[in-house]
């Protein structure tokens, strides 16, 4: 007997707080990625961009400065991934008026930790004498300190816990949030994914063939040839229906349904093949007792892989057919590049703020599909359509799969 | 645990400083062997500690090899869950269902293979080369490799929640297999001696020159270790219909985090205490139940002391008289490995009757009011035990552990 790997849960979206390319608010998010251009220059010549911009496969988030989210000392000194999550956060820490900071527990997503500082340390430790060695270098190193960091400076003390699975972390931590909420060990949790873009995971992943060529990602597009690096930070507010309406909040969300699985990938540019994605996308919808005709947007993995989008297209086309009834999608890695563990949730807000403004992003601008792909019905334009039921899918070219099922907030859901 | 299913470890394995399987492991515990020696991995004549606890010279047999994407840390790692998924007898039965979980705690991740590639280069300039080292993606590189190796599909997940990440990685397995999210899990704690932790951990002031003396009066701090363990968990009507034998159960995962500081705990111990608390609230066992609490025990005069007051502030007046020991001393502080390794040596001890001691222990250290049964093993009949684990970032989880029906020991 197979064990049921998608799980329900009695569970709200009620605050998201994001620092991404586009912006800091759900707003800003979604507004780009219905206006289609992508976050990083066009020019890998444009002044002022820095080292990373100049980089042809790097989406940084520019002029990202912690303290005009943050205003307390000792900021600097953190890793970006570190300062990203604590801007994620701060936001929230208003919103969970109400809920006692020892009530509030934290869970984070990364694929990378904070490679940059492990590199950077690892340089300090072999160039300066070792009494001159920072130690507090050495704990932002350390992969859940970023989370580590976001309860110390707001006191949300429940639990706290990172978890790691490439880009499908984010949503992993949402789900493993879901669980911890639901097993009564908090009154709500902070949950998503942050991770920072660094010059080394950008020559790493050059290396090994996964970014693009040119200064493009083209998601299920035509000439695509892989992801553009980019960075970001995400975190949901998760609590029970009852809970945020005792508080007189209105959730912006449920979360209904989620799953995670695993697919050892045959061959690392195409990662877990559509043949193992689908039966987990089936598998959501069939805890959550829908159809898949009543799912109106999914929010696609797609970074632009040659190989790896060709297998999601093919599992989306498999499990939600095509024609007039087939759910629209969405690839927000067309416009704001490959933010890891931050994908899933910053593509989670965007399709809440399309079930609040009914509202559907189209292509990126210049869009030629692939004639070789399954139709994936991404619209030519940002068009008017009410979103009731969403999917948001994950998978990793390391063969990590994580998906939800968000819906719009019902009306007893109002405070 | 929060569901209705109860857990039970059905296998184990340990690749330590002190022995590469569970007999040998357990054997040093008792005896006082120490993995304690002179660094072998990287010079550290630059450094003034020179002591580490490293992993004897091991063998990764080929049938393992091939499934290893990374480095030592993977090696450590798939060496350890081959011992628990075979003393589990689960191997056919992963083949059957593959949907088995994987859950693995880290501090480092596999970061030895950048470290290797770049002491390679002298000029320490950073070519392509040297970060190809991490294109294997670090932090979850063992659990992929665990999940290659027994052909499993379902989640694998890694908690890099530091020092704290073996007890993490139990708790979170022993959850899923509670809240009936899957049928079976493996947990693995792994960490392999890392030169950037060995150098952080001298520049915080926390090495030991020479031994680790966990709650003994002027206790020098600690020494660095390196190691796996892997405990395959699974529910207990699945263990014995199949007629395994249960070594023990996973009554309770407590988690808190301090919110106070990166790498020091909270002057008060509050994380400490809310996640005992925790863990005992989640067995439904009563404080006067517990009969020994392995102790994270770093042997850093912060660490114990904290700890201490902790356990005091939890037991109150039988504080003094429950047995209270650190395998530290001997082990060294195996970070991402040390709660999964610690686990282990408590289910060891329900199972054999007898707590294993803090070795080196010299003096009592009147901020340690604690029974930290020093020096000498202590036959005991154990039916319930907490293996407390810390870490950076104000990680706390506290594991409560029972033992099977058939367990050792004098009754006390």
């Amino acid at each position: 007997m197979s064990s049921r790997r998608a799980t329900t849960y009695d569970c709200v979206v009620s605050g998201v707080g994001l620092v991404a390319a586009p912006g800091r608010s759900p707003q800003d998010l979604h507004l780009s990625l219905c206006r289609g251009v992508p976050c990083w220059p066009q020019d890998s010549a444009a002044p002022g961009g820095g080292a990373l911009a100049a980089q042809p496969s790097a989406a940084p988030i520019e002029g990202f400065n912690i303290r005009e989210h943050l205003d307390r000392r000792g900021l600097k000194d953190l890793s970006r991934t570190s300062q990203l999550a604590c801007a994620a956060a701060a936001p929230l820490a208003a919103a969970l008026e109400g809920v006692p900071p020892s009530q509030v527990g934290v869970v984070l997503g990364s694929c990378w930790g904070s490679l940059s500082t492990v590199v950077d340390f690892e340089w300090e430790t072999c160039t300066v004498p070792v009494r001159l060695v920072n130690p507090l270098l050495f704990a932002e190193t350390v992969s859940n300190v970023p989370a580590g960091q976001v309860s110390i400076q707001f006191g949300w003390s429940a639990f706290n816990l990172t978890v790691s699975s490439g880009s499908a972390s984010g949503l992993a931590a949402i789900r493993e949030g879901a669980e911890l909420l639901s097993s009564g060990r908090a009154q709500a949790v902070v949950a998503g994914g942050a991770d920072a873009i660094t010059l080394p995971a950008l020559r790493v992943l050059g290396a090994d063939g996964v970014l693009a060529a040119s200064r493009g990602s083209r998601p299920f597009g035509l000439a695509r040839s892989g992801a553009i690096g980019g960075e970001g930070a995400c975190l949901f507010i998760l609590e029970s229906p009852d809970r945020a309406r005792a508080r007189g909040v209105t959730p912006m969300a449920r979360l209904r349904c989620a799953v995670i699985g695993f697919a050892e990938p045959r061959d690392p540019d195409q990662g877990p093949r559509a043949e193992e994605v689908t039966p987990l996308l089936r598998d959501l919808l069939d805890q959550a007792a829908l159809d898949p005709r009543e799912v109106q947007l999914v929010a696609a993995s797609a970074c632009g892989s040659p190989r790896g989008d060709r297998e999601e297209a093919r599992a989306i086309h498999e499990v939600f057919g095509r024609g007039p009834e087939a759910p629209f999608v969405m690839a927000p890695k067309g416009i704001l590049g490959e933010t890891w563990g931050a994908s899933g949730p910053l593509a989670a807000a965007a399709v809440i703020e399309s079930m609040r403004t009914g509202r559907i992003p189209g292509r990126p601008l210049g869009f030629v599909p692939d004639p070789d792909l399954p139709p994936v019905n991404m619209p030519p334009e940002p068009l008017a359509r009410p979103v009731r039921n969403a999917v948001i899918l994950t998978r990793t070219e390391t063969g990590h799969l994580s998906a939800l099922l968000l819906q719009a907030p019902e009306e007893r859901d109002a405070a | 645990m929060t569901g209705t299913i109860r857990p039970c470890v059905t296998g184990m394995g340990v690749i330590t400083p002190i022995g590469l399987d569970l007999e040998t492991f357990w054997e040093s515990l008792l005896a006082g062997k120490s993995g304690a020696a002179a660094v072998r991995s990287f010079d550290t004549s630059a450094l003034k500690s020179s002591i580490g606890c490293e992993v004897p010279a091991y063998s990764v047999p080929e049938p393992v090899r091939r499934h290893v994407l990374g480095g030592r840390c993977t090696e450590l790692a798939l060496l350890a869950a081959a011992q628990a998924v075979e003393q589990a007898g689960i191997g056919p039965l992963l083949r059957e269902a593959p949907d088995a979980a994987v859950v693995v705690g880290t501090t480092m991740g596999d970061v030895t293979l950048f470290e290797q590639e770049r002491a390679k280069h002298t000029d320490r300039q950073a070519d392509d080369r040297e970060l190809a080292s991490l294109a294997h993606r670090p932090l979850d590189v063992m659990g992929r490799s665990i999940a290659r190796m027994f052909g499993l599909s379902g989640p694998v997940t890694t908690a890099p929640t530091a020092c704290a990440a073996g007890a993490y990685a139990i708790g979170m397995a022993a959850a899923l297999v509670s809240r009936g999210r899957v049928r079976r899990a493996l947990a693995v704690g792994c960490e392999a001696f890392s030169r950037l932790a060995f150098v952080g951990f001298t520049r915080l002031g926390a090495m030991s020159p020479d031994l680790c003396r966990p709650f003994s009066k002027d206790r020098p701090g600690l020494l660095l270790g390196e190691g796996a363990a892997a405990v395959v968990v699974e529910s207990e009507k699945d263990a014995l219909s199949r007629g395994a034998p249960v070594l023990g159960y996973v009554d309770g995962f407590g988690l808190s985090c301090d919110a106070y500081h990166v790498t020091g705990p909270h002057p008060e111990g509050l994380g400490a205490v809310r996640a005992m608390i925790g863990a005992l609230e989640e067995g439904q066992i009563p404080r006067d139940a517990i009969d020994y609490i392995n102790a994270h025990g770093t042997g850093t005069h912060l660490n114990d002391k904290v700890e201490s007051l902790a356990v005091r502030r939890v037991f109150g007046e039988r504080a003094p008289r429950l047995p209270v020991s650190s395998i530290k001393a001997l082990t060294g502080h195996m970070m991402g490995a040390a709660g999964c390794v610690e686990a282990v040596a408590s289910l060891l001890a329900m199972r054999h009757g007898v707590i294993p001691p803090t070795w080196n222990w010299l003096e009592a250290d009147p901020e340690c009011a604690i029974d930290c049964v020093p020096n000498e093993p202590r036959p005991a009949r154990l039916r319930h035990v907490l293996s407390n684990s810390y870490a950076f970032g104000g990680n706390n989880a506290s594991l409560l552990l029972s033992a099977p029906p058939d367990a050792g020991g004098p009754v006390s």
